[in-house]
Formats: structure tokens, sequence, C-alpha cells
């Protein structure tokens, strides 16, 4: 069977400047790999170029062995940084769009994550708050019964509570074959639950091994780890 | 997948545009009444003229509100018309250039799929728009009570064009060119988008609005340059000296018809491409 | 509430010491069945990996062994628990002396501190 994603020499530039630079790593399937390193190291643009909404430079992504299109995105679930929902639909109505789109998708579970967060499937999404919004799209996301699971910045803007509850539902959801992917520059927070660390700098793959080895190895956290790779 | 891409433009168009109608429904309904009741009291039948034969509050009041409810209806058309062209131009923007696009690119639809089930809902709810505003011009006309006349003049227009030669023809290629820019039209729309994002990242709309012109410009050079090589201008000028009327208006309908299927394909074309390849959503 | 556990060291290892305590402490009797790696990792706040690779080492110590089907238990042998046991508390008491020979203590001295402040 092929890897879940390899990236072979992939690079992309834009203009004259080189986003990712020969980047080439392998995930494993049944892994939670972090993705970490600071603004402007190349994250999102990795990330963009295995959901296909970037090509790339030189060199290429495969995902399942094959290249960025219609299979890849139907075992990829992709939570960008963004909010993506559109406004004037409810929450029923977005969870109904993505049964319509993706065959994995699980509506008994995402309705039963909305009706633990008191999120009522009636209301429209223009009236939810920032941060609701964030938790529907976590639910949308975690509820359909991917291979892959890319997430980008899940804690990012929320309180100490809800990365809690998030962190809960990411490892709650996470089934035995899948692999999740959390790109973040929180490392604190998520750790813990990191099977493997890829560091990325400027584009360059600095760093990628099991978070166990580089704790007994480095004799330290991967976020003091980390905070030493990246030292300004 | 294409019809789960148009099913949901299509109850994005109809939140907008469904009001709409019905507005202008109620409109055409009230301003119809309002005329009949004019035109029974206050239309002479001696000069066929409005004039207040009772020049009392009560007409008074009904003059002035038939004509803010007829200057109403007009605006209505025009805001249906105007409304169907910019919710086209918005939800493409919306649902493909800006944050939603992130949503969008990263479904299992090929980019085929989702430029066409756009196109094919633009093309209806133009077409619906185009019914709408049609149908409520004729029950206007009906509501006022003119419809008998308005009919007879209309069917008497009808017999003396059936009775010129190639008109028929004709009809059926103004038809097939209607229905043809039906679809290329939302193309070329979704063209200025798509390039005007690549060209002018931070300023969609305005880029837009430069490839448009851009356009416009490129158009008026081709037809300045093949008039100065005199391959048109000369070609056109025999034709129109040896053909009647309804020829040349044929030949015009072909040339604009070919012309639409060619720039309707180039920009199709390009669209998917960028939108494959050179997207870069924010 | 997940386990109080650091990330300054690798987070198997601790796990490890997490569920001995909970042997010896009798929280787990010898025969005991265990949670799944499932439901550990949730209460622990870890990756299941990561909580597979603990019960894993743990198996082969000994305090643990599993039954194909049936899941994972604690070792029933008394002498094993006993010696796990033992072996925390060397640590424990290796770790104490180390310290308190920082502060100032030698062997003696800390015997005698102890018996002086044995009040609890």
């Amino acid at each position: 069977m092929a890897e879940l994603l390899e990236c072979k020499n992939l690079t992309k530039k834009f203009g004259s400047k080189a986003a990712l630079d020969d980047v080439t790593l392998t995930l494993g399937r049944g892994r939670i790999v972090g993705l970490l390193g600071p603004n402007g190291s190349g994250k999102t643009t990795l990330i963009k170029t295995i959901n296909g909404l970037l090509t790339p430079t030189s060199g290429e992504v495969l995902i399942n062995g094959e290249k960025p299109g219609i299979e890849s995105k139907k075992v990829i679930s992709y939570l960008p940084e963004r909010t993506y929902l559109n406004d004037w639909m409810k929450v029923k109505d977005m969870l109904q769009y993505f049964a319509d789109f993706y065959d994995d998708f699980n509506m008994n579970k995402a309705l039963e994550m909305l009706e633990r967060l008191h999120i009522d499937p009636k209301d429209r999404l223009k009236t939810l708050s920032k941060g609701t919004k964030e938790k529907v799209q976590l639910i949308l996301v975690m509820s359909r019964e991917a291979d892959l699971y890319i997430l980008d910045e899940p804690i990012g803007g929320v309180d100490p509570a809800s990365r809690d509850y998030i962190l809960d539902t990411i490892l709650s959801n996470y089934s035995e074959n899948a692999t999740l992917l959390i790109s973040t520059h929180l490392i604190t927070d998520i750790e813990k639950i990191l099977d493997d660390v890829i560091f990325l700098k400027d584009g360059h793959v600095v760093a990628n091994g099991s978070a166990e080895d580089i704790r007994a190895a480095q004799d330290c956290s991967i976020d003091a780890y980390f905070r030493e790779v990246f030292r300004c | 997948m294409l019809s789960k891409v148009l099913k949901y433009e299509n109850k994005a168009m109809s939140r907008i545009m469904l009001p709409l109608y019905a507005a202008l429904l109620a409109s055409t309904l009230v301003t119809g009444i309002l005329l009949l009741i004019s035109k029974v009291r206050l239309y002479n039948e001696d000069n066929f003229s409005y004039y207040l034969t009772q020049p009392d509050a009560v007409s008074r009041i009904l003059e002035i509100m038939t004509t803010v409810f007829m200057i109403s209806f007009f605006v209505l058309i025009a805001a249906v018309c105007v409304a169907t062209f910019i919710v086209i131009l918005l939800r493409f923007n919306k649902s493909c250039l800006g944050d939603e696009g992130y949503l969008t690119f990263t479904l299992p639809v090929s980019i085929d799929d989702q430029l066409w089930g756009r196109i094919l809902a633009s093309a209806i709810w133009s077409l619906l728009s185009l019914i709408v505003v049609f149908l409520s011009i004729i029950l206007l006309i009906a509501s006022a009570g003119l419809l008998p006349d308005f009919f007879e003049g209309f069917i008497d227009g009808l017999k003396e064009l059936f009775a010129t030669e190639g008109v028929v023809g004709f009809l059926v290629q103004f038809v097939c060119s209607m229905l043809v820019s039906l679809i290329t039209a939302p193309i070329a729309c979704f063209f200025c988008l798509t390039l005007g994002q690549l060209i002018m990242p931070k300023h969609r709309i305005a880029g837009a609005f430069i490839v448009y012109f851009g356009l416009s410009f490129i158009e008026q050079i081709l037809v300045s340059f093949l008039g100065y090589f005199g391959l048109k201008g000369d070609y056109l000028i025999d034709f129109m000296l040896e053909n009647d009327f309804m020829t040349i208006m044929r030949g015009t309908l072909w040339y604009e018809l070919i012309s639409l299927l060619i720039t309707g394909t180039i920009f199709y074309l390009v669209t998917r491409h960028i939108l494959k390849n050179r997207l870069n959503l924010e | 509430m997940p386990w109080k556990l650091s990330a300054d060291k690798p987070i198997y290892l601790q796990l490890m010491d997490h569920i001995k305590a909970d042997v010896v402490a009798g929280n787990y009797k010898p025969g005991d069945k265990i949670p799944s790696v499932r439901e550990l990792a949730a209460a622990a706040g870890v990756n299941p990996n990561t909580m597979q690779k603990a019960l894993s080492e743990l198996e082969r110590e000994g305090l643990l062994f599993s039954e194909r089907t049936s899941g994972r238990f604690v070792s029933d042998d008394p002498a094993r628990i006993e010696q796990t046991k033992v072996t925390q508390a060397k640590e424990l008491t290796h770790d104490y002396l180390g310290r308190m020979k920082q502060l100032g203590f030698e062997r003696d001295a800390v015997t005698e501190f102890i018996l002086q402040n044995n009040e609890e």
C-alpha cells in the first residue's frame, strides 16, 4: 500500500522567493504529527499544496501515491486557519452540505458534538460568535472519517478551556488508521499528544522525528527544543 | 457532483432573487389595479387623455399614488435586472475567490463541475429574471385593462413580421444567439473576476474592472485592425450592397454567434487554468 | 482531568510511573483488568500511541500481561508487584538523598532529620 503522504523534493516559489525549498518527507498512517515552525516558515504553503490549493513549482506531493485531485480530496479533511463557512446557511444546512459532498461524513457524530457544545443546529451561521463558528468548523472536519486530517492552527485564537475541549475532541475522534497533521506555534499545549514532529524553517525541514526520541535525546521538552532551534 | 453544485448555487441565488421577484409581482398587481381605477375614474374618452374630470381630493390622491407606483414598478424592473447581474458576480467572487474558496476547492469536485454549476445557475436565473420581467409587463398591461388593444396591435405586428422573407430563420438564429450568450456571458464575467484576482489580489473588484476594460480595448483594436487591412471592410461593404436587410441581419448574427463561441471557449479554458493552477487564496 | 505530565521528559516513561504508582497504591489489584489503551489515553490526555508504548514496556517488565482477546491485566504475582514497589521506592529515595545532599545534609544527618520531623 502506498504511503499516506509523500513529499519529494517539493519546491514552491512565489516570484523568486522559495516558500518551500526541496522538502522531502513521508507521513505514515495512524500518527499524530506536529508541523511546527515560526510564521513564514512555509507551514501553510505546505498544507495548501497537499490540499491541491497550490501547485508545486518543482518536485511532487503524493497522497496515497497520487497527485492532489478529487481522489485525495475525498480522503483529506482540512481545517484551515480561516473561517470558510458561508454566512447565510444555518448550522444544520452546513451539516447537510458536508453530507452531500463527502461520503465519509458522519451526521450523527456531528449532531452529537453540536449538542455537547450547546450549539443549536437551527442557528444561522451569521449569528454565531467567531469562537463558535470555529468550533462548528472543527466539528464538521472531525465528523468525517478521513485518512488524513489536516488542522491548521486549531487552537490558535481560542481560550484555554476551549483548547482543552478541542484537544479532547481531536484525541477522541482519532481513528486508529487515520493520521493527524497539526500545524501550530502553540507547542506547549499540544506537544503531549504528538507522536512525531516536523520542524520547518524558511521552507526547509530542519527536524523530523518522534517526539519522545527528541525529548530523550535533547533532555528537554519539544517547546524548549523549538526555542533553541529557532532562536532569533 | 455537478447537480450538487447546481443545487447549492440555486439555493444561494434564490434567497435574493425570489424576494425581489415577489416584490416585483406585488408591485405589478398594485400598480395595475391603480391604473385600472385611474382609467375608470380619470380617463376622458373624448380626447383620449387623462384629466381630472373631478378635481377632488380622492382623484388627486389617486393620481399621485398611481404615478408613484408606476415609478416604483420601473425601478423594481431595473432592480431585478441589475440584481441578477450583481448576484451572479458576487456569488462567484465570494465562493471561489474569497475565504469560502478554501471550502469550495477542497471539495472532491472537479474544477469543471464547479465552473459549470455556477455558469448554469447564472444562466437559469438570468432567464428567469427575463421571464419574470416580461410577465410583469404583460401583467401590468393586462390589469390596466389594455390587454385587448395591446394584443391586437401585437398580432398585427406579428402578421406583418412573418410576411417578410427569412424572418423565421432570423428568429431561430436570434433565439440561439440569446441562449448561447446566456452561457457565455457568465463565463466572461467569471473570466474578468478570476484574472482580476490574479493581477490584483488585494483589490479583486478593481482588478476585474481593469480586465474588463482591457478586453473592450483589445476588441476595439482587433476590429479596426481587421478594418485597416480591408479584410472586413471591403467584404462588408460588398456584402451590404448586395444583400437585403434580413440577410445582413442574419449575417451579423452569425458573426456574433461565432465570436461568442470562440471567446466563450477561450475565457472558459483560461479561467479553468487559473483556478486549477494559479489560485492563491489569501 | 488529564494526568500531571511534564513535557521535559519522555512521556511514556511518566505514564509508566503513573500506572506503577496506581498498582503499588492498590488502585489496581493483582489480576485486575486495566482499561483499554484508548480509555487510558483519553484519561491521561495523551496520544494513544504513546500510551500503547508505555503499556507495552510495562508488559515487557512483567507488571502487566495481556490476554489476546480479553485485554490487559495487572500481574497476579505478588512478588512482581512488591518488586515494583521497591524499585519505585528506591528511585524516590535516591532522588531525595541527592537533593538533600545539595542542601548540605550527609547520609546520617538525613536519617536524624527524618526522625526529628516525622510528626505527621
